[in-house]
Parts: structure tokens; C-alpha cells; sequence
């Protein structure tokens, strides 16, 4: 059930990014909008549950982005088992900390996404442009990354508490 | 000694003459009774502070009746004016969507192309991939690797389909190519998408004349797209000292933030890649 969960809730994440963000002028140096989910599905759920979802999500989004298929599902899944990890250090009641987890969630994804386009293309170079959109994304994160992450909690926390 | 009935007579006429003498007495005086005076004196304020109490809850009940209704008369107001900014906007809406369609109408009469119009449904989630996924599918004819168009250029390839559903890849994803010439000069290079938004014409070499503001168009000569339809413009151009290429970018026509509807040409060149699907 928490699986079936997890894959609606990152599904309408996932259609909120691709139909709705789009009409704002920001979105194109917003960041992912899954990477907060997949680091709450990473901090706050075990292995079991939350690897199996993250490679669905990457599926989806494989599915429907231009990238080469199966750069988002590992993208995905190494964030995921990063995530886990990198909450083992970390107090996960702080704030602060929240702000910092999603912020480096940004920068692997983005870190493994030019991992997986340079493979493919040895002739990609950085230039001011993307590191202009990277720092966007980070100052997004910053801005609204520790929200998403409190609000999956506190609404899966609410679910789990309702009496069936 | 009188009679009770000579008593109350009596009482009668002595009121009488009283008022009468009080009347005339009153009437002559008016405005000087100092008792009067006091009486206002002392009452007035009274009266004062209960008639504008009187009137505060008068005005009060008789508000609070009115508000309940002018808010009803509000909320009416304000769902008309919300219908009516949404019918507006519909409309708004539809004259848009009527432009462009008929400006795409336009172009398919000029094309000898067979095309189908699609809408456009979605975008790449991502900000470093650039697709799109469009409403028409192999129930429609569609399949991978056709060329998707609108009146200003080339906008991208078919780069997965389904029944129902294709998946856009546009011309400015670092995965696209196309085979190009510049129109005045006719070089050829290869046009590549980049990160940017923009795109680079690669291979193309240090001999020939390139310059800002050159149209570039797609050669035919890939298979995918068919020659002479629009891609974009020169926006930049380095020629460095070394090297066999220049430096070239090129500025799609397509607006793609602003993509809603495409055409599919559904005979394109045939090509072994297409024919392979």
C-alpha cells in the first residue's frame, strides 16, 4: 500500500513538473521536483521501500525525457542510496540539515546527470549557462526543498495515524 | 358645605382659567422660562445620547440586514464576474488558438508535404533534455524518426511513439543532428542542439563566408528531413586561426517555449533508418 502510495505521490509530482511548471518562466532553472522525494523516500523509508520507487520514478521519467533511457533510473536510485546514507550522519529534525540534504541531492543528480552526458558525448564542455542554471536550482532548493520534505512526512505521517 | 357636584364643577372651570392664564402667560414669555432651560439643560444631553444610541443599533440592525444582503448581492457579483472573466478568457483563449491554427492551416495548403497536426501534451521534466510529447501516435500514422514542423522551422524528430502518444525530440537537445546548409552560401555542416537553447552548426569550413543573420535550412541529405525547410539563423560566428571549422551558432526559428501545436509530416524522405521501424 505505502508503495502504491509513494508511486502516486511522485507521479503527480512528476505530471505537476512537466504540464503545470512549465507555464512559469522560472521553470526552466528550477530543480527536479522528485529529487526532494526521492531524498524523503531515501532519509525517511527503509531500503526496501524506497529503491523500488525510485527506479519506477526513473522509469517514468526516462520514459518521457530526452535523455538517454536509464540515466534517470540510476540517477535515481544512487540519490536514493546516497540519501540513506547521507541521513545515517545527519539530525534529520533539523532544519538546517534539511536545507544542506536537499541542496546536495541537487548537485548529485546534476553531478550524475553530466557524468552520463559526457559519456555519451566526450565533446560536452560547461559553460557559464549551465553553471548559471545550477546555481538557480541550488537557490531554489534552498528556498523551498526543506518544505517538500517536511510536507511528504507530515502528510505520509498523517496517513499512516488515519484509522483504516 | 358644597355639594360634591358643585366641588368638581368648580375644579373644572379653576383648571380651565389655569391653563388659559398659563397659555397666554407661556406665550408672552417664549423662550425666556428659565425653568424650561434647565429642564433642556439636564434632558437634552439625555435625549441627546439616547436618540444617537437609538440610532446607532437602528442604524446597526438595519446595516446588518442590509450588509447580509449586499454581501449576497456581492457574492452574486463576484461569481457573474468570475463566469464572465473565465467565458473572456475561453474566448481569449480561442482567438489564440484560432490564430495559429489557421496560420498552420496556411502552411499545410503551402506544403506538398502530407502532415497531421498534433498538440503538444507534456515537457521533458528535466533542464538539461529537451523532448516533448505530442497527442498523435502510430494510430495516426505516426512513426519514429518523422520529422515534426511548424510554420517558422523544424522544431524536432519522432523519437518514440506509441499508440496513442509520441515523444518529440527538439532540435535543440543535445542528442538532435541535422544535415543543414547555410542558404546564401551553401555550406553544410551538421546543426546540434546544445544546453544552451541554442544550437551550433558544426563542420562547417574555414573558406566559406558565414555570417550573421544567415539563414540556415535543412539539406535533405539526412533522410529524416525534407530539404529546404527552416531551422534558424546565424547568431554568432568565430573563425579562429587554427582548426579546419569555424565556431557557429545558430538561433532556432521555433519558439519553444511558446510550442502548442506541430505538424507531423507523415512522407518524409525515405530512409533506411525510418524504413527499419
Amino acid at each position: 500500500m505505502t508503495f502504491f502510495y509513494h508511486i502516486f505521490v511522485g507521479s503527480c509530482l512528476f505530471i505537476f513538473q512537466s504540464v503545470i511548471l512549465p507555464y512559469f518562466t522560472f521553470s526552466d532553472s528550477f530543480y527536479d521536483l522528485l529529487v526532494p522525494f526521492i531524498i524523503y523516500l531515501g532519509s525517511y523509508h527503509s531500503v526496501r521501500e524506497g529503491i523500488p520507487v525510485a527506479i519506477f520514478l526513473g522509469f517514468i521519467v526516462d520514459s518521457f525525457s530526452g535523455s538517454y533511457f536509464g540515466v534517470y533510473i540510476t540517477t535515481y536510485t544512487w540519490l536514493a542510496i546516497s540519501m540513506r546514507w547521507i541521513s545515517a550522519l545527519i539530525d534529520m529534525q533539523n532544519f538546517g540539515f534539511l536545507t544542506l540534504i536537499v541542496v546536495i541531492g541537487v548537485v548529485i543528480e546534476n553531478i550524475l546527470l553530466f557524468l552520463a552526458i559526457m559519456i555519451a558525448n566526450p565533446e560536452f564542455q560547461f559553460s557559464v549557462f549551465i553553471l548559471g542554471v545550477i546555481a538557480s536550482q541550488i537557490f531554489w532548493a534552498i528556498c523551498t526543498g526543506p518544505f517538500f520534505l517536511i510536507f511528504f512526512n507530515k502528510i505520509f505521517g498523517f496517513l499512516k495515524t488515519e484509522p483504516a | 358645605m358644597f355639594s360634591r357636584k358643585t366641588v368638581i364643577l368648580g375644579s373644572i372651570i379653576a383648571c380651565i382659567i389655569l391653563t388659559v392664564s398659563l397659555l397666554s402667560f407661556s406665550r408672552s414669555r417664549y423662550g425666556s422660562f428659565g425653568p424650561g432651560r434647565v429642564a433642556i439643560i439636564f434632558i437634552a444631553p439625555l435625549q441627546k445620547t439616547i436618540a444617537t444610541s437609538s440610532k446607532f443599533i437602528k442604524n446597526i440592525w438595519n446595516h446588518y440586514f442590509s450588509l447580509v444582503s449586499t454581501a449576497k448581492e456581492n457574492d452574486r457579483l463576484k461569481k457573474a464576474l468570475g463566469y464572465a472573466d473565465a467565458e473572456k478568457n475561453q474566448w481569449r483563449e480561442m482567438e489564440f488558438a484560432n490564430y495559429r491554427l489557421r496560420k498552420l492551416l496556411q502552411f499545410v495548403k503551402t506544403t506538398s508535404n502530407q502532415v497531421i497536426a498534433a498538440e503538444v501534451t507534456g515537457r521533458d521534466p528535466s533542464s538539461w533534455f529537451k523532448a516533448v510529447i505530442i497527442d498523435k501516435g502510430k494510430s495516426d500514422g505516426l512513426k519514429k524518426g518523422m520529422p515534426v514542423i511548424i510554420p517558422e522551422g523544424i522544431a524536432g524528430h519522432i523519437a518514440e511513439v506509441t499508440s496513442d502518444y509520441a515523444k518529440v525530440l527538439l532540435i535543440f537537445d543535445q542528442n538532435s543532428a541535422i544535415d543543414a546548409i547555410v542558404q546564401r552560401t551553401r555550406a553544410r555542416g551538421i546543426v546540434k542542439g546544445e544546453t544552451t537553447g541554442r544550437c551550433v552548426l558544426k563542420y562547417v569550413l574555414q573558406k566559406h563566408d558565414i555570417r550573421v543573420g544567415d539563414v540556415v535550412v535543412s539539406s535533405g541529405l539526412d533522410g529524416v528531413f525534407p530539404k529546404g525547410l527552416p531551422i534558424g539563423y546565424v547568431s554568432n560566428v568565430v573563425k579562429r586561426t587554427s582548426g579546419l571549422f569555424q565556431e557557429i551558432k545558430v538561433t532556432p526559428y521555433v519558439d519553444f517555449d511558446k510550442l502548442e501545436e506541430v505538424l507531423v509530416i507523415l512522407n518524409p524522405p525515405e530512409h533506411d533508418f525510418i524504413s527499419g521501424q
